[in-house]
């Protein structure tokens, strides 16, 4: 029995300094890259963030820094869709919107299906919130709303009358944007052009006809995988397929 | 007629017997081109023959060539009673790059069962920089100055050279990257030219371009996809007419046309040393300045305008700097442009007018207006100088004092500008360590379970609370009186006295109820109070407790009470007990 412990305990040990050196090295690997690209080595340190992000880590920072390695690298495709990464998960972080906006300017092509800015006012906290900031944001103003709720039903009194309802709504519009965002992730698939240029084409193959071309950076939506080949969408009759190697899936 | 109708029988039973008579083996694969030398722009030709058998061929493994498919063929021989049959895939190849290009092995799926072809190696001699005049058709792109300064626009020119008719023409401009790129208008002209005893039709694109920073750039090789008309060879005699392009016997053939690529070495423009700033603009120019009304009185408006004209960076002209007197107001207004590129550059003119406001009478000058820019034939910086503008102000004509409304203050406040970019680059790094920290959304199981739990619990809550309160809070018993007593009212056998107490106490007991105490009787005023208090307007109290008084009376003054009354009381009860339990 006593040496079971002692063998459950050095497992345990191996186990945990495992894990701390794995750490160790994840940071040390991240710091490299900071220094990569401040040494001007910016393919270097995208390789460093690329092996962080290999190890699972999804942070908005870690994309970011990933979109500035690939755009200092001359890398507008990689650039962009890694800066779009980066906003699903932070859009409220003002660094990333003025980078993302530089890079944009840099792209060739003119947006495809242009969104409208009125969407943009009446939704807007959907715009600035991340997905989780929502769902909290929903988880919140339903708890206050039960709260009340019973505070009522224990006092047999029709108090809080207002707030409640104020809670209720602002309950149900951050549950339905939640729920929007869950929907729009599993469904609504977009990708970022990779190459500096690209032929869509009306076929799987190399030799189908040539329909139109897109450039690096230009965002697409994704309709159909088939075999090794995608059919993309970039605006409204500008339909197409291209390999999926030439375009990464935000 | 029975005789060649046997004849055909005869054939076609020998084809069937003989095509059974083909061995099943395995099918021969076998990939063939035309040339494994050839010049840039050139096609060959290749052909992938399935000997005893039919399939397909992948030929998505050819990253050198630009691949056209040109059909499939079947030919079935017999040569000494033995009967063979190949298939031929034919495919157009047009090189991507210059120097040893391969063709590697593609697969063919013959039967379920795949094959593979050798690989070919396909030499691609670079082009000639000397044109020999040898070429049907060749393509060359020239600018008009490999040094230009930053800034200074130059002209781009892709040259077509065809000796042959070509038909299908699509042009690939360069990409023109480091530089601003606009086509001349109408610029495209074709004439004809001898080389090398040869006489070519040549056409003319003309790009004007201008370069965006200082050092080394390269302009892309520019590309024409085409189609080559390559007639055949002709018969003599009298159906030599029939070999006429017109009667389709010319082919075509596809080829790509590239021209090299030009590096231009962009000069940077030297320091600029001068008092003023310097204007950025690049070429020759020329500034004037000009005042619709020299002489007028207070209050009035003059129109100063300065124009800028010349040829070179013309577009990127700022408004020059204008020191204009403080007894003026000035009102901008937007530039007007004028500008037409050209084989020259951009030539053209850009005017800034604005409308000056005297203020005080008196004699003003206009300080000459100074134009900074960047000479690039004598490679130096120059300065132009307006003439100096005398304005004569005389005092208002009206009697009172012109009121201008001005700032409040007497100090001239600056000039308020939009705040443009000076220069473009991206924000640093984010080194925060927790941006090793994985940012995880809620599960929507999670998300689901914290949004059910409270409304969970609040039902919960509420399901004890009626369990629990049910059997002692006054409230309730209360009201489960008022409901027996309403109850009681309605048996058949009950009398008038027993009747009106039983409405009398069900009204009773459902106020108690609402005011959650216990009882047995109330007054007038007790039940009007509870009534108001819990929503009654004034009038709906009173009736209410008129209803009371009513049965009261009836059941105290011993009047015989009939069945119509009696339903007509029973309603009006039941009414009243429903709205009060609300």
């Amino acid at each position: 029995m006593k040496g079971f412990k002692h063998i459950l305990l050095l497992v345990m040990l191996i186990f945990c300094s495992g894990r701390i050196t794995g750490a160790g090295e994840i940071a040390q690997t991240f710091l490299d890259g900071i220094k990569n690209y401040k040494e001007g080595r910016f393919a270097e340190a995208a390789a460093n963030f690329y092996k962080v992000a290999d190890e699972g880590i999804k942070n908005g920072k870690l994309f970011y820094n990933l979109g500035n390695s690939h755009l200092k690298n001359g890398d507008i495709g990689n650039a962009i869709l890694w800066y779009e990464r980066s906003l699903k998960l932070s859009p409220d972080d003002p660094d990333l919107k003025f980078n993302y906006e530089y890079a944009l300017s840099l792209t060739r092509d003119e947006k495809g299906d242009k969104e409208l800015p009125l969407v943009r006012i009446l939704f807007f906290w959907k715009y600035l919130l991340s997905q989780t900031h929502i769902q909290w944001a929903a988880i919140f103003f339903n708890i206050i709303f039960w709260s009340l709720m019973t505070v009522r039903v224990i006092q047999r009194k029709d108090h809080f009358k207002t707030l409640s309802h104020l809670m209720l709504t602002l309950g149900l519009i951050f549950t339905l944007t939640a729920v929007y965002n869950d929907y729009e992730a599993d469904f609504i698939k977009e990708a970022v052009i990779l190459p500096t240029k690209v032929s869509i084409r009306s076929g799987l193959t190399n030799d189908a006809t040539e329909l139109f071309v897109l450039h690096a950076g230009t965002k697409v939506k994704i309709d159909k995988e088939k075999d090794d080949y995608i059919r993309i969408s970039f605006s409204e009759g500008k339909i197409g397929w291209i390999k999926k190697s030439d375009a990464g899936v935000i | 007629m029975l005789g060649r109708t046997r004849i055909c029988w005869i054939f076609v039973i020998i084809f069937v017997a003989l095509s059974l008579c083909i061995p099943v083996q395995a099918a021969e694969i076998q990939a063939v081109v035309d040339r494994t030398h050839i010049g840039p722009g050139e096609s060959l030709e290749l052909t992938v023959s399935i000997k005893s058998g039919d399939g397909t061929v992948d030929i998505s493994p050819i990253r050198d060539f630009k691949v056209l498919s040109g059909g499939t063929s079947t030919s079935v021989q017999i040569i000494n009673g033995q009967m063979s049959r190949e298939v031929n895939h034919t495919y157009t190849l047009i090189p991507l790059k210059e120097g040893r290009l391969v063709i590697p092995p593609l697969t063919v799926m013959s039967d379920k069962t795949p094959q593979k072809t050798a690989e070919i190696v396909v030499t691609v001699s670079p082009k000639t920089k000397e044109k020999t005049g040898g070429e049907d058709v060749f393509a060359e792109g020239q600018v008009s100055n490999s040094s230009p300064y930053t800034g200074e626009p130059f002209i781009y020119t892709f040259k077509l050279y065809n000796a042959v008719q070509i038909t299908n023409a699509r042009l690939q401009k360069p990409e023109f990257s480091g530089f601003m790129a606009k086509e001349v208008d109408n610029s495209r002209k074709t004439y004809r030219t001898v080389m090398a005893g040869r006489e070519y039709q040549v056409t003319d694109l003309t790009i004007l371009l201008v370069p965006l920073g200082a050092g080394p750039k390269t302009i892309d090789p520019g590309s024409l996809e085409c189609d080559i008309v390559v007639r055949q060879n002709t018969r003599r005699g009298p159906f030599g007419i029939l070999d006429d392009s017109f009667f389709g016997q010319g082919r075509v053939e596809p080829r790509v046309i590239r021209t090299e690529p030009l590096i231009v070495t962009v000069k940077p423009l030297p320091t600029f040393n001068g008092k003023e700033q310097f204007s950025g603009l690049v070429g020759t120019f020329q500034i004037q300045s000009d005042v619709d009304k020299t002489t007028l009185n207070v209050g009035e408006s003059a129109t100063l305008s300065v124009t800028v004209s010349g040829t070179g960076n013309i577009m990127d002209a700022a408004a020059p700097e204008i020191s204009i007197p403080d007894a003026f107001k000035i009102y901008k207004d937007a530039p007007q442009e004028n500008i037409q590129p050209g084989v020259n550059g951009y030539t053209g003119e850009k005017i800034f007018r604005m409308a000056l406001v005297p203020l005080k009478e008196g004699k003003y000058t206009l300080e000459p207006i100074a134009l900074n820019f960047f000479d690039v034939s004598s490679g130096q910086y120059k300065t132009r100088l307006t003439a100096p503008v005398s304005i004569t102000v005389h005092p208002s004509m009206e009697k009172d004092r012109l009121e201008v409304y001005s700032s409040p203050t007497s100090e001239p406040k600056p000039m308020k500008k939009n705040v443009e970019f000076t220069g473009r680059d991206i924000l640093p790094l984010k080194e925060d360590m927790d941006a090793l920290k994985t940012q995880k959304a809620i599960s929507a199981a999670w998300f689901w379970a914290f949004l059910l739990v409270p409304a969970l619990l609040c039902l919960g809550v509420k399901a004890y609370l009626m369990r629990t309160t049910k059997k002692d809070d006054p409230s309730s018993l209360m009201a489960l009186r008022a409901d027996q007593a309403l109850k009681d009212a309605c048996k058949p056998d009950v009398s008038a006295d027993e009747f009106l107490t039983c409405l009398s106490r069900s009204l009773i007991s459902i106020l108690l109820s609402r005011a959650g105490v216990k009882g047995e009787s109330l007054t007038y005023l007790e039940a009007e109070t509870i009534l108001k208090s819990i929503g009654f307007s004034e009038e709906a109290a009173k009736l209410a407790t008129r209803l009371i008084e009513r049965i009261d009376s009836v059941r105290f003054s011993g009047h015989d009470l009939d069945s119509e009354s009696r339903e007509t009381l029973l309603a009006e009860t039941r009414e009243l007990v429903r709205k009060i339990s609300r």
